[in-house]
């Protein structure tokens, strides 16, 4: 019992990880029909800056915000410079491999100078851990899955009630009307991409204290959430917030029962069939073509 | 200069195998130390790593898609010939076997769910996958040995001989990959020259005009990536049998991202490329090894600074650069059209048998959410006809069109083709099934050939199979000859035969309508839907355009257009039927639709009481899309 219940808690850690990393991927989505495809990094970044920063004497205070604020331009000059002219046409591929490429230079880059191995961060709120029937946990670890939710509840009401966020809903509706009626799409855009870079980055520092940061870590997050994001229908954010949860919280489940090898194998085929069974994800709608 | 991609192959391979088959007695021959026997093991590294990349540029290069875990599947067919040796005792032939089956079908697990939604999905399972794989192989000891991996692995054996690279035998293995290489290289041309080819093509560039010409997105994606994993698999065996060890540290998502960065560098869809690229970047990767952990740093920059100054790579650039020293600017003769020949008796056929209807729309409906766009609609087209679907602007005439091509499922009714009821099928199938349409917008195949674009509209007539046609078979040769032939009298009979090697993007817009109907006569059909072929052309091309529907109606085809141009409509349709609201309004000759009060109601509104004269008294000649574009404005 207690067992169940630290893999229920650790499960929505890291299950509010994938939320704000997914959540990023569905926002770019939706504006774009393209992504950061090494969005991971742009999360990477955000716990390994404040690291990097905080260690280099800063306060957290300041590291923080101050690591939030660069991975969110990095992440607007990928938008600029390697999505942008890379998505011109339908089907195309090259934005793919530009981010990719960012990526890769991003991470080892960080590897070159940050080093190989996981550095702490202190964190009031990860020094203490608290009782939940039996189960230990640090009140950080529960801060991920609410941070999510609010952020998934925020991103609404932004798109609902702010001049911005229903430019940003026409945007995702269609890019050329949205372009007519004298939004500049390609703003907006820049905006959503900057914006997903700072929800991811936001996780990655707030998982910094819990599990230490790493540069290598963003790589295996990134690609999960992407899944995680496809399978629950890439542009409902409640359906992605939803089901990246649950599916930490099986994660954490499969692990402790198993192994770390059976957790990957399982939430990889477990993937593959909800797409077989759902095309279009679980909570999304099939997009109609216009012919 | 122009080099055939015939001649490209043929040069290479006499060339290139000749190079190599010498390489390793070199040494003999000019008495020198070169090559070492580790310099030979590096040629052969090179030559397996390339069969990887000559899949990935098939799946690139041909069908537009990105796979990030072709590592892992080399790393597949490595472990399935090495636990299949090794666990079961399987020789070097089978073993081969297995390792290109079993990866090529996990290749269909893996596309299949994932080309079904987006092609760019396919991207993330891949990577997924890679990471998962290598994930497996190193936990779970027992059975791949983890990181010490699986040692041992007996030497292949062929024939008697001993399959190893050393001089002492002859460098016989040396000579097997050679072989393999060889072949992949050349069912790479024979593939990428073939239906499937521009199959592959097609769907990179337009998915509906795909479906429109009964390509299949989602299988020919799949067939894409399962080629592509089956050479994968190939070269992992291949691997295999040189190292006689393998474990998960070869396979890792730096070198999918390597085979990515050959590919592309090489230049994606070009056959030398794959070559090309593996050799560049091998080179480069020794070279980058004194830079330690910077090495995976400049692999990025390398695709970054590929993707911005050389995005068709280095032989797609060098292509380019000797088209346009070697072009000779010239106009292009635009020739008459309609122009019939008796080439074309072969495609444009009448349809067999003596039915009353080619197509009967019986109670069609389709709703999108809460609005009816058709609303019980019944309609029949005679054979040899032309049946003419008019009606104001957001009538539903085009979601009929859609409804008929499979396009959108309607929510009732049926759709008799033939006397069968085929409503909600597929749009592929229907194509096939003999369902030919143009698009409102057109659609055509930008970067291909004007020639490709019609032979792709052949596609579901071949009656050859994959493996006939990469072989080659006479059959299959002969087969591909008579389509183009074919093609070439459609391209003649509207007029572009001087445009067959043109890129179809670079036509202009009258052109390439008529491109876009030759194409749709491709598929034989047996009734062709003209979506608004009129628009935009200019007065002299409608008056073409009528000659052609006509003539193609006197030729038997049936052939259901949806046009506002009334002289066109008035001319050439033998029956009109007329949508507002997405209900019949009305249906008859054209002169009794012309006088229907219900017709000139729903055209110019309740106050237009001298609508009918000025429409008499102009002869007809009323553009009714103008009308209709004002009813619109004032809604």
């Amino acid at each position: 019992m207690g067992n169940n219940m630290q893999f229920l808690l650790s499960g929505l850690s890291i299950g509010g990880v994938y939320a704000l990393v997914a959540l990023g991927f569905s926002m770019m989505w939706s504006v774009a029909r393209a992504a950061n495809f090494t969005h991971g990094d742009i999360f990477m970044l955000g716990g390994v800056l404040t690291v990097a920063m905080f260690a280099a004497g800063l306060p957290l205070w300041a590291a923080a915000p101050l690591a939030l604020v660069i991975a969110m331009v990095a992440a607007a000059a990928i938008e600029r410079f390697l999505v942008r002219p890379f998505n011109k046409e339908a089907n195309a591929i090259g934005w793919m491999l530009t981010t990719i490429a960012i990526g890769v230079m991003i991470e080892s880059f960080a590897t070159a100078t940050y080093g190989p191995l996981p550095r702490p961060l202190p964190s009031p709120l990860a020094a203490e851990p608290i009782f939940v029937a039996g189960a230990g946990v640090f009140p950080q670890e529960l801060l991920l899955p609410a941070v999510a939710v609010l952020a998934m509840l925020a991103l609404y009401v932004f798109q609902r009630y702010t001049r911005t966020g229903q430019a940003i809903r026409a945007v995702a509706t269609n890019r050329v009307a949205a372009g007519l009626m004298g939004i500049d799409a390609d703003r907006i855009t820049m905006f959503v991409f900057a914006a997903a870079g700072g929800l991811g980055a936001l996780a990655g520092l707030l998982i910094a204290p819990v599990i230490q940061a790493t540069t290598t870590m963003g790589l295996l997050i990134g690609l999960k959430s992407f899944m995680i994001a496809i399978i629950s229908g890439i542009t409902n954010p409640a359906g992605v917030v939803a089901v990246a949860i649950a599916f930490g919280v099986a994660e954490r489940f499969i692990e402790g029962y198993l192994s770390t090898s059976a957790r990957d194998a399982f939430g990889f085929t477990l993937m593959i069939l909800v797409l077989l069974a759902f095309p279009q994800g679980i909570f999304g709608r099939k997009e109609v073509s216009k012919v | 200069m122009n080099v055939s991609p015939r001649m490209t192959v043929a040069l290479t391979l006499i060339l290139g195998v000749g190079a190599l088959a010498f390489l390793p007695w070199w040494g003999t021959v000019f008495d020198s130390r070169f090559p070492t026997s580790f310099e030979l093991r590096i040629v052969l590294r090179v030559m397996i790593i390339a069969i990887v990349v000559i899949g990935l540029n098939i799946l690139v290069g041909a069908a537009g898609l990105v796979s990030l875990g072709h590592a892992a599947l080399y790393g597949f067919g490595a472990h399935v010939a090495a636990l299949l040796a090794v666990n079961a005792g399987l020789g070097f032939v089978p073993g081969l076997i297995a390792a290109v089956l079993g990866t090529a079908v996990l290749g269909a697990i893996l596309a299949y769910p994932s080309v079904r939604v987006r092609g760019v999905f396919l991207a993330v399972i891949t990577i997924a996958f890679g990471l998962v794989f290598v994930n497996i192989l190193r936990e779970w000891v027992s059975f791949t040995g983890g990181a010490s991996g699986i040692p041992g692995i007996p030497r292949g054996e062929l024939f008697g001989m001993r399959l190893s690279p050393a001089q002492r035998d002859g460098f016989i293995y040396y000579y097997v990959v050679l072989f393999f290489l060889a072949l992949a290289f050349a069912l790479q041309y024979t593939l990428l020259f073939s239906r499937y080819g521009r199959a592959m093509r097609a769907t990179s560039q337009s998915e509906n005009a795909s479906r429109a010409l009964g390509v299949s997105v989602i299988r020919t994606r799949t067939l894409a990536f399962v080629i592509s994993a089956g050479f994968a698999g190939l070269a992992g065996g291949l691997f295999t049998y040189l190292s006689l060890f393998v474990n998960y540290e070869s396979f890792q998502f730096n070198q999918s991202i390597q085979f990515l960065l050959m590919t592309i560098l090489g230049g994606a869809g070009t056959l030398l490329g794959p070559l090309v690229g593996a050799v560049t970047v091998f080179w480069a990767t020794v070279l980058l090894q004194a830079f330690e952990e910077w090495q995976t740093f400049a692999f990025g920059l390398m695709l970054l600074i590929v993707l911005f100054a050389m995005p068709r790579g280095i032989v797609g650039s060098l292509q380019d650069l000797l088209a346009r020293r070697g072009a000779r600017p010239r106009m292009r003769e635009t020739s008459d059209w309609p122009h019939w020949t008796p080439e074309l008796e072969a495609v444009i056929r009448p349809i067999e048998g003596r039915p009353d209807a080619v197509l009967k729309l019986e109670g069609l409906t389709l709703r999108f959410g809460g609005l009816t766009a058709v609303d019980n609609v019944d309609l029949a087209a005679r054979p040899g006809t032309v049946h003419a679907l008019i009606g104001p602007n957001g009538a539903g005439k085009s979601s009929v069109i859609n409804m008929i091509s499979g396009f959108y499922k309607p929510a009732e009714g049926r759709i008799l083709l033939m006397d069968q009821d085929v409503a909600g099928t597929d749009s592929a199938a229907m194509a096939a099934a003999g369902v030919a349409r143009t698009f409102q917008n057109t659609e055509l195949f930008g970067a291909m050939t004007v020639l490709d674009n019609v032979m792709v509209g052949f596609h579901s007539r071949y009656q050859s199979g994959l493996l006939r046609t990469l072989v080659r078979v006479p059959a299959a040769r002969w087969e591909e000859a008579k389509m183009r032939r074919q093609a070439l009298a459609l391209l003649d009979f509207v007029g572009l035969t001087d445009f067959a090697d043109e890129r179809a993007g670079a036509l202009p817009f009258g052109h390439q309508r008529r491109l876009e109907i030759a194409r749709a006569l491709a598929l034989q059909p047996r009734i062709l839907l003209l979506d608004e072929p009129a628009a935009g052309l200019t007065h002299g091309e409608i008056e073409d355009l009528i000659r052609l529907i006509s003539l193609l109606a006197e030729k038997g085809l049936t052939i259901l257009l949806v046009e506002h141009h009334v002289d066109m409509i008035m001319a050439v349709s033998d029956h009109v039927t007329v949508l507002d609201y997405g209900k019949v309004i009305a249906a008859g000759t054209p002169r009794q639709i012309q006088d229907d009060p219900r017709v000139i109601e729903a055209y110019f509104g309740h106050a237009a009481p001298g609508a009918e004269a000025r429409a008499e008294a102009a002869g007809g000649t009323v553009d009714v899309s103008a009308s209709a574009a004002n009813r619109g404005a004032a809604e």
